[in-house]
């Protein structure tokens, strides 16, 4: 391994010889996951577990027991060749550390601060690399997530894509596309949520099914008043879960104005209020999701129904038809009492 | 003779080449990218979280869901916009009023315009910091 003298400050500027790189391939396989910097921006540093403190530079790679520190204006970008990318965010403590696991060596890759955010490219097998903070680890498998470590020792991580297995305190929770979990210090993972895509449409719905209504106008009814309960079930559960987030968010933000430290209050809109206000958002979106995909089955399925049986019955209106009416009273009412308080004027 | 109709050619040539520069240079009309992120902060900061969704891709997938709840809830402002880069993706590094750092990233669908037809570019993600609060 090759030293340099950084000019004026005292510190070492470390680079990789070719001839000392190849030496460690051939003599340990599990360094095969080192990670390379391929991009940065201000003046991160590394820290070796011998405890220098070096500039980090592009092309450098990462053994394991080095940590990347970053500063307030600082970002890295690692590669472990076209394995994965991790993106190590401002004001963060990176580290890649190596345990042995079933005599397997075995990457594990955390923050103790900060955040990073992780892309792997393959579907990683038996030597996968795991993830997570100073108090919580992941296993990962072909999957994008971010990982948060809270000043307070808290763990919050959110996954694009892929999946995660998140264990503490004995309890593991398996995240997979568009989920997240909180997990406390010293304890097992909290409830996992959710980001779901863009509300159900059910204008084409209706069309399709318009046979199977005229069969069974009655029993049409009960399976709309049944998925109605679904969302409805869904909506109130969301929007306490928000309610509860909010508390914790709107708290936070009002401690970031009370912190009279630049660095700190900076650290704890970025690693605390930040998150707490990703996971309120992911509850607001959720509960939003269920209300908007009611009002579709409302508007383009329950509707319609009501509007043929009503144009069919026109001359002459049968017990049947006043039953079908009477029902569909009743679950437009249940509606208005579940719905309409998450909804807005420019949704309906 | 042949020289004064090559001459001729030529003349026509540039001075139709110079129209089309002109009519494709002129101002388009309809805000550019880093227009809808000054006027994006501008609303936020002056609580029109209404005027948000005229410059939200439609086709987003949290389109319908966004609201003025979530604006509040997912921002933090008053918003002092330091610099603007790029012209899609913008990247917007801004102080807000609780004085911390944060950098937005903005990306975009639709094109620049010409004369004929305003620009109608939309903001399709947002992201603060490296999370995402609208895509």
């Amino acid at each position: 391994m090759l030293q340099t003298t950084h000019t004026g400050s005292g510190r070492t500027r470390r680079a990789l010889g070719c001839a000392a790189l190849l030496g460690i391939l051939a003599a340990a396989p599990a360094l095969a996951q080192d990670a390379s910097v391929v991009y940065l921006e201000g003046e991160p540093e590394l820290r070796t577990p011998q405890g220098t403190t070096d500039w980090l530079d592009f092309g450098m790679s990462l053994a394991a027991g080095d940590s990347v520190v970053t500063g307030s204006n600082d970002f890295v970008e690692l590669e472990q060749g076209s394995a994965s990318t991790i993106q190590v965010d401002p004001d963060t403590v990176f580290t890649i550390r190596e345990v042995e696991v079933d005599g397997q060596r075995q990457t594990v890759m955390s923050n103790s601060v900060g955040s990073v955010r992780y892309r792997f490219n393959r579907i990683a097998g038996r030597g996968e690399p795991r993830i997570g903070t100073s108090s919580v680890v992941a296993g990962i498998r072909g999957t994008e997530v971010t990982v948060y470590a809270g000043a307070d020792g808290s763990s919050l991580f959110l996954v694009d894509s892929g999946e995660v297995e998140v264990t503490s305190a004995g309890q593991s929770v398996s995240l997979t596309e568009n989920e997240g979990v909180e997990v406390p210090v010293g304890g097992p993972p909290g409830e996992k949520f959710e980001v779901i895509g863009r509300e159900l449409n059910f204008a084409d719905w209706a069309a399709s099914r318009r046979g199977d209504f005229l069969d069974d106008p009655l029993g049409s009814l009960d399976g709309v008043a049944t998925r109605l309960d679904e969302f409805s079930t869904e909506a109130a559960t969301w929007y306490q879960n928000y309610l509860d987030a909010k508390e914790q968010s709107d708290a936070a933000r009002e401690r970031i104005g009370e912190i009279q430290d630049e660095q700190e209050r900076q650290t704890y809109r970025d690693e605390t209020w930040r998150p707490l206000a990703d996971q309120t958002g992911a509850a607001i979106l959720n509960y939003r999701y269920h209300a908007l995909s009611a009002l579709s089955l409302r508007r383009y399925v329950l509707g319609p129904m009501y509007m043929e049986m009503k144009t069919r019955n026109i001359l002459q209106q049968d017990a049947q038809y006043r039953e079908f009416v009477d029902r569909f009273d009743e679950i437009v009412g249940s509606f208005e009492d579940a719905f309409v308080q998450y909804l807005e004027d420019t949704d309906i | 003779m042949k020289a004064r109709k090559t001459l001729s050619a030529l003349t026509r040539i540039i001075a139709i080449a110079a129209l089309v520069a002109v009519i494709g240079g002129c101002a388009a009309g309809g805000d550019s990218p880093q227009d809808l992120v000054r006027r994006f902060f501008s609303d936020v900061n002056a609580g029109n979280y209404d005027n948000i969704t005229s410059y939200l891709d439609s086709s987003a997938q949290n389109y319908n869901q966004v609201n003025q709840t979530y604006w509040e809830n997912a921002l933090n402002p008053d918003y002092t916009i330091n610099s603007l880069s790029g012209d899609g993706p913008v990247t917007a590094q801004v102080t807000e009023g609780t004085g911390t750092d944060t950098t937005f990233e903005f990306t975009f669908s639709g094109s620049e315009g010409n004369m004929f037809n305003p620009s109608d570019y939309k903001i399709k993600t947002i992201s603060d910091g490296g999370s995402t609060i609208f895509q």
